[in-house]
């Protein structure tokens, strides 16, 4: 495959080309695993998501409009798929029942200060974002922790600007002062 | 403007256009209060951009768990009508021969039927109409007289196998049906 533009790669694989469906993975799994990891953190449950997006991406290739970047495309079909396992059931359940030995057991994992502050933090963030509504969540997780630009995000989300400013304004409003309180209650313990 | 109406465009400072940008800017310059919140907002976001990362480490053999659970690919219809029929020379003489054995049967069964025994009939009945007729009109012209003598001549007509043109007339093609 080397040489071949990405175009090229996705019309072999749209045809049905598991060689070239399999570049595709190899470059794109990355960025779909980090995605999925800032909706729902656990390894394992990215994993899996990231194998049903890439499954949805080869049985949906042929439909693919190229004017559309991949990636966008791509982002459209994990934050769907995040959103999905958000709100089933088992994954609720299973959360609340392991998020506090997940938590202990992961900060107990790290050797330096530093990267446990780091992993408190986005123990923290994630813990919040769970409070968020799912289209809240889905917007400042593609606008705020991804960076996309507000176009972008509008074309993952089918949303409009009007519905993208109105998720952003409730979700960082409430994400502020959130940090807020648990900075100053931190401030206040220590 | 007022820090109710300000607060939102604060939050939203990155998506502001230029004519907001504006007038929220010229708020700031005389409100401590939201110059205050548009930095604590500035500072969450950054800390958040920066510290809100995710553990790099990549599942192992994902890749391998991705292609082992692809579903084989299925063809739209149109490509199934337009793809190349996969087609063996022994399926090919199976059908011919098949086709051939078809042809004959219903040949065959057209060949018997075309004889039916209802022509014998309809050839029988037409004989003895015309017997009928031919009585009809002796009995007719005897009764009123206008052919003495016919049946004499029909009857040496019929013995010496010729046809006598009155008999010929009247009675066309008699011999050979009697």
């Amino acid at each position: 495959m080397t040489g071949s533009s990405e175009k090229e790669i996705i019309d072999k694989a749209s045809k049905g080309d598991r060689h070239a469906f399999r570049h595709l993975v190899d470059s794109h799994q990355r960025f779909v695993l980090l995605t999925a990891r800032r909706f729902v953190y656990n390894l394992d449950d990215a994993a899996d998501i990231a194998q049903e997006v890439f499954i949805k991406l080869w049985n949906n290739l042929a439909d693919y409009n190229q004017n559309m970047k991949l990636t966008t495309w791509l982002y459209r079909i994990v934050v769907n798929q995040c959103l999905d396992m958000l709100k089933s059931k088992p994954y609720r359940q299973r959360k609340a029942a392991t998020s506090i030995d997940l938590h202990q057991e992961t900060l107990s994992a790290f050797n330096t200060e530093k990267e446990m502050e780091e992993r408190e933090f986005a123990d923290i963030v994630h813990a919040l974002c769970q409070k968020l509504t799912p289209k809240q969540q889905a917007v400042f997780i593609l606008r705020d922790i991804e960076g996309l630009p507000v176009e972008e995000v509008m074309a993952v989300l089918s949303m409009n600007a009007g519905g993208i400013k109105s998720n952003l304004y409730h979700a960082r409003k409430q994400m502020h002062e959130w940090l807020k309180l648990h900075y100053e209650r931190k401030t206040q313990a220590t | 403007m007022k820090c109710a109406e300000a607060e939102r465009k604060i939050y939203l400072y990155a998506e502001l256009d230029s004519a907001e940008w504006a007038a929220v800017d010229a708020h700031l310059k005389d409100c401590l209060a939201c110059r205050r919140l548009l930095a604590d907002i500035t500072t969450s976001q950054n800390l958040l951009r920066q510290k809100f990362t995710v553990d790099t480490a990549m599942h192992p053999d994902l890749t391998l768990r991705i292609m082992n659970a692809l579903p084989p690919r299925h063809s739209s219809l149109i490509e199934r009508l337009f793809q190349r029929p996969r087609v063996t020379v022994s399926k090919l003489a199976m059908a011919a021969i098949s086709l051939l054995l078809l042809v004959s049967f219903v040949m065959e069964q057209q060949r018997d039927s075309a004889v039916p025994p209802i022509t014998l009939q309809a050839s029988l009945w037409k004989t003895r109409l015309d017997s009928h007729a031919f009585m009809e009109i002796i009995r007719r012209d005897t009764a009123k007289n206008e052919t003495p003598g016919l049946m004499e001549c029909l009857r040496a007509c019929k013995s010496e196998a010729r046809e006598c043109a009155p008999c010929k007339k009247r009675f066309p093609n008699i011999l050979t049906q009697l």
